[in-house]
């Protein structure tokens, strides 16, 4: 979107006026309102929606199971998570495909950057020891971009994944005929484990929720103009804004106190001094309290 | 993608898949599997010795080699051309593209012309955003900068980024393209028992709770990037930042030293 010069310093005037003005009348640290809605898609394992002034994003989250002797040679005995953003042409009708493309794997990248921490991993994706797991399918569709678009992607990422439910599973094990007397050198079945494969149980049950859920993280972007800062910003306001500083945070349980941790920082934008950094980490923490009732 | 192995009757073909050899970690001192509690032959706040030099490639407007530990990369700077676009800007445009080098890392890349790889990519946001802020666009308008690194040996993405971006400003300089101060890189992690280790080795980071990278301008007190990932606090990410910081303004004096000798022999 192309803005004239007129346009953002006209914007950015009213942000760092005294009382600050934003064209819908918000303070500079309200959110417009969230609408979520979770289980939209009742075939996926978890999803949601979410829908912030304009953007929107609709996430589904599928269960596969991953085994010792895959193509890529990524098998991870303990599970792991793959993430994946496409941003729709009808999200973006004025880009070409190539940067389509672009805009969907840099969004791809940062999600992933996050996710793959181990310290993030659920506990509960072990199928069968050291030979299947679960690996958890994160696809995010941009279908509309009205501004703040990073936030709403983590928002609508944590919705379904708290949302997600894995299937359970029984572990089967082959006994072979007893042997009498001593075993012969060449009976390998007790050296790994004894469970060899697996059945989903009756699939009427929904399954269990994933085990570290309340710690999945949510994105605050500030958007810094001089010497303030605002959230929440529309197209325009984020043209205006000098640069975007991002906090990635998460709890460490769903009671909200405590401490929260920092799971990334991406920053976009204008050099600015260190100390800035330094003074905006509080209030994204203040911010997250709001958003974690989410 | 998929490969498609193509059996060609006349001849032997080889196997489908291929493997890295796996080494034995015995004659190497201190296996994988031990976390290193104690950093060997540094302190934790010491960098790795930086080797810097410009204008080896001749045919590029400016040109800068790096090596940091074992990361080595290269990077060549073409411009300011004229932009292919015919539409006006009013700035010019600054292109980063990075490429690994097929025996870079530890498993072969399949050398692509025209695909650029994931970790490509994202190396080449990272660096991109690093040195965007340094460059003033705005006397080249209509015009673009394109910045090419080439990756030959990977020692850990971080040092590949941070070395990066110290090479692609140092190839700006020895361009002669105008800006507003040398943008140095460096890199931290934080460890599982919160000590901060700055310029982390592959085998570092593998027992790191979470790494952090900055970039900044030293002449100008100003940072152009900062980017985090793992689990850490408030407090440790502001540690880190700072210890970076302090780090970055040694790493400028290696920078403009090595520009300085190189301009003197010309």
């Amino acid at each position: 979107m192309s803005t004239s010069k007129s346009e953002q310093s006209y914007t950015a005037q009213g942000l760092i006026s005294n009382p600050p003005l934003r064209s819908d009348g918000r303070s500079l640290l309200d959110y417009r309102p969230i609408c979520m809605s979770t289980g939209v898609y009742p075939q996926a394992n978890g999803s949601a929606k979410v829908e912030c002034g304009g953007s929107e994003v609709v996430v589904g989250v599928m269960c596969e199971i991953d085994h010792e002797g895959n193509e890529d040679h990524s098998f991870s005995a303990n599970g792991r998570i793959k993430c994946n953003v496409l941003c729709t042409p009808s999200a973006y009708p004025a880009h070409s495909p190539p940067a389509l493309d672009d805009l969907s794997y840099d969004l791809s990248v940062i999600l992933s950057d996050v996710y793959s921490d181990p310290g993030l991993l659920p506990s509960n994706l072990v199928v069968v020891p050291g030979r299947k797991s679960w690996t958890i399918h994160i696809d995010a569709l941009v279908t509309a971009d009205g501004g703040n678009l990073l936030d709403v992607l983590f928002l609508a990422v944590r919705a379904a994944l708290w949302n997600c439910r894995v299937p359970s599973t029984k572990n089967i094990e082959y006994k072979g005929s007893s042997q009498l007397g001593n075993e012969s050198a060449f009976v390998t079945q007790h050296r790994t484990s004894h469970a060899a494969d697996f059945e989903i149980k009756d699939f009427w049950e929904d399954g269990e929720s994933l085990a570290n859920r309340e710690t999945f993280p949510i994105a605050i972007t500030l958007n810094l103009l001089s010497s303030i800062h605002f959230l929440d910003a529309t197209h325009l306001e984020s043209m205006a804004a000098q640069s975007r500083l991002i906090f990635i945070y998460s709890f460490s349980q769903s009671t909200l106190e405590g401490n929260p941790t920092i799971r990334g920082i991406k920053y976009f934008g204008e050099a600015m001094p260190l100390k800035n950094v330094h003074t905006h980490m509080p209030v994204g923490q203040q911010t997250l309290l709001v958003l974690g009732g989410h | 993608m998929a490969q498609i192995t193509s059996f060609d009757r006349r001849r032997v073909n080889g196997p489908d898949d291929s493997f890295p050899p796996i080494f034995s970690d015995e004659d190497q001192p201190g296996s994988s599997s031990s976390s290193p509690l104690q950093r060997e032959s540094r302190k934790p706040k010491d960098i790795r010795p930086i080797f810097l030099q410009t204008g080896l490639i001749t045919q590029a407007n400016g040109s800068a080699y790096i090596e940091t530990g074992n990361s080595k990369v290269v990077c060549a700077v073409y411009g300011p051309r004229q932009a292919k676009n015919t539409s006006y800007s009013e700035k010019g445009k600054l292109n980063v593209e990075v490429k690994f080098a097929p025996f870079a890392s530890q498993r072969r890349k399949v050398p692509n012309r025209y695909l650029q790889d994931a970790e490509d990519r994202s190396l080449a946001v990272l660096i991109h955003q690093a040195i965007v802020p340094s460059v003033r666009l705005e006397l080249f308008p209509k015009s673009s900068m394109d910045v090419f690194l080439t990756v030959i040996e990977n020692d850990g993405i971080q040092s590949c980024g941070t070395a990066g971006t110290i090479a692609a400003s140092a190839a700006l300089a020895d361009a002669g393209i105008e800006m507003l101060g040398l943008v140095v890189s460096c890199a931290g992690s934080v460890m599982s028992n919160g000590e901060i280790w700055l310029d982390p080795t592959t085998r570092e980071l593998e027992h790191s709770r979470a790494s952090l990278t900055l970039s900044c301008m030293p002449a100008l007190g100003l940072i152009t990037n900062v980017s985090q990932t793992g689990q850490v606090t408030p407090q440790e990410a502001i540690q880190c930042m700072d210890a970076c910081e302090e780090r970055c303004s040694d790493i400028h004096m290696v920078v403009a030293s090595a520009l300085h000798k190189n301009q003197s022999a010309l």
